[in-house]
């Protein structure tokens, strides 16, 4: 299926999780994929089976079209110069998913330390804060639109217990991704975010190895299961094509009906 | 393969607007489709170039798998008698688009007539559930899940000036579709709205045909365009295909950025 013939897209956290996720399925629609992470290597605490192989070599291995670019999405130069490298490769830039994230939790919100809050902000707000001006400035110089994909999370939406920093970093990027849409939506920049919830991915992991929450969380589910990285990157690639030409300004949950049934008995 | 490859769906107003473009994009994606509606000839006002031909029609002369069933949805008797005919054609029912709905004039609550509120609830709630409701029950009999899709309208998560009985009928549509997730995703059955604001359908023509208000809504919304059927039924393709099995419960705006403000 080529949904995304000749598109150029940037990645950031491509390594791993989504991102990888994401990276792959772009290519496998007909797009040439920059992949961009503080390191080409998959954290290994994944669940890929090809956990063992950067994600641009995986790309390439199918026959498609990648590059690995190194970059501190919390350093507004490093994400100039991805995007810089990107049209030194690849001519242009269609697509920027900012994906890059990170997560702490297992704390109630006293105690948090202020390197908590500073670190899911840098990463989750500045570099996606980032990664959306150096797209945004890219698109208008092209002069011929673009879309971004912002990955929120479903913790964007609402006040999940013992994650506060990481709730306030998403609420935060969700409300960027509103910003970015009503501002470029006449660019014909369309701006949408995806709000996953628990996947399984090395983000994860250690969630996914206690017993006790994976229980809880696989119950208060209305499908019944995790999320796969999968799933996330299907709707990615449908919010990167024309299928989804008129959806903007969206946070489209994907999280098996999760947020729903945080009221029932 | 394609996407709806051998699946089944029944539409609901599928003789014109969305119902027919989502119609259409189905059997497009290799569905076989079973178009209802109280008849089977397009709404006239629409906008659609083959205008005169009714949807099961122009789907055959494209190729593609599909049948008319008349139904008034918000008779239960007749929403049984669809779920009924579709299994007797296709075999069974996969996806049950439930899109049928009405708008009767614009004006404020206290100009409203009980008549127009009875109405438009009979169709936009009472039809809703009675499409989920059977479609649910032949999904359970199969055994194997199923994806019930329903037209909702941004209209169901905010208010519209001088739409009080729409907005009504759409909030209890919204609300209806995340009750049903929660019910039937150990079912593996999800339910999913679609949300659009105005678009270019013979349902809204009074208002696409008036230049200050197609203006007006092009100037708020920050593509800048009114929505077309075309992308309406792009998005009930993807919800309705295996790509967005974990989505459920999830009212999607179509809107152009409008609702983003």
């Amino acid at each position: 299926m080529e949904r995304l013939k000749d598109k150029v897209a940037v990645i950031t956290g491509a390594s791993s999780g989504f991102g990888r996720a994401i990276a792959k399925a772009f290519a496998a629609e007909g797009a040439k994929v920059v992949c961009s992470d503080l390191k080409p290597d998959a954290d290994q605490k994944g669940f890929e089976t090809d956990i063992q192989i950067p994600t641009h070599e995986v790309i390439k291995e199918s026959g498609g079209e990648s590059i690995f670019v190194t970059c501190d999405v919390t350093k507004s130069k490093n994400v100039a110069a991805l995007v810089t490298a990107s049209i030194d490769k690849f001519g242009t830039l269609d697509i920027m998913v900012n994906n890059a994230g990170i997560y702490r939790g297992g704390k109630l919100f006293h105690e948090f330390a202020e390197g908590d809050l500073d670190a899911c902000f840098n990463v989750n707000v500045k570099g996606m804060f980032f990664g959306s001006q150096e797209a945004v400035k890219q698109f208008l110089k092209q002069g011929n639109g673009g879309n971004i994909i912002n990955i929120v999370s479903t913790a964007g939406l609402g006040g999940y217990p013992n994650q506060s920093v990481y709730n306030i970093s998403k609420g935060a990027a969700a409300n960027l991704t509103n910003s970015l849409a009503v501002e470029y939506g006449r660019d014909k920049i369309r701006v949408n975010g995806i709000c996953p919830t628990y996947a399984k991915s090395a983000l994860t992991r250690d969630l996914y190895n206690d017993k006790d929450f994976d229980k809880v969380f696989v119950e208060s589910i209305p499908l019944k299961r995790w999320g796969e990285v999968e799933d996330i990157a299907n709707l990615a690639v449908f919010l990167a094509s024309d299928e989804s030409s008129y959806i903007h300004g969206d946070l489209v949950k994907i999280d098996g009906g999760e947020r729903l049934s945080r009221y029932s008995v | 393969m394609k996407r709806l490859e051998d699946k089944v769906a029944i539409v609901t107003g599928a003789s014109s607007g969305f119902g027919r473009a989502i119609a259409k994009a189905f059997a497009q994606a290799g569905a076989k489709v079973v178009c209802s509606d109280l008849r089977p000839e397009a709404a006239e006002g629409g906008y659609e170039s083959d205008i005169s031909i009714p949807t099961d029609e122009a789907i055959r002369k494209a190729g593609g798998d599909a049948i008319f069933a008349k139904c008034d949805v918000s008779k239960v008797d007749e929403v049984k008698a669809l779920v009924e005919a579709a299994v007797k054609k296709y075999g069974k029912l996969d996806i049950m688009m439930a899109n049928a709905g009405v708008f009767t004039v614009m004006g404020k609550i206290h100009e409203k007539t009980e008549e127009q509120y009875d109405f438009t609830m009979s169709v936009n709630v009472k039809g809703v559930w009675n499409s989920d409701q059977q479609a649910i029950t032949r999904f359970l009999k199969q055994g194997n899940g199923g994806k019930v899709i329903n037209l909702v309208s941004i209209g169901g998560l905010i208010g519209l000036a001088n739409e009080p009985a729409y907005c009504a009928s759409k909030g209890a549509a919204a609300n209806l579709t995340r009750q049903l997730a929660i019910d039937y995703g150990l079912d593996g059955i999800t339910v999913n709205g679609i949300c659009p604001n105005f678009a270019a359908t013979a349902m809204c023509r009074p208002y696409y045909e008036q230049e200050e208000i197609k203006k007006y809504l092009e100037d708020v919304t920050p593509l800048g365009r009114w929505a077309t059927s075309g992308d309406v039924a792009k998005l009930a393709v993807f919800l309705a295909s295996s790509d967005a099995d974990y989505i459920t419960g999830a009212l999607i705006p179509i809107d152009g950025g409008y609702t983003a403000r």
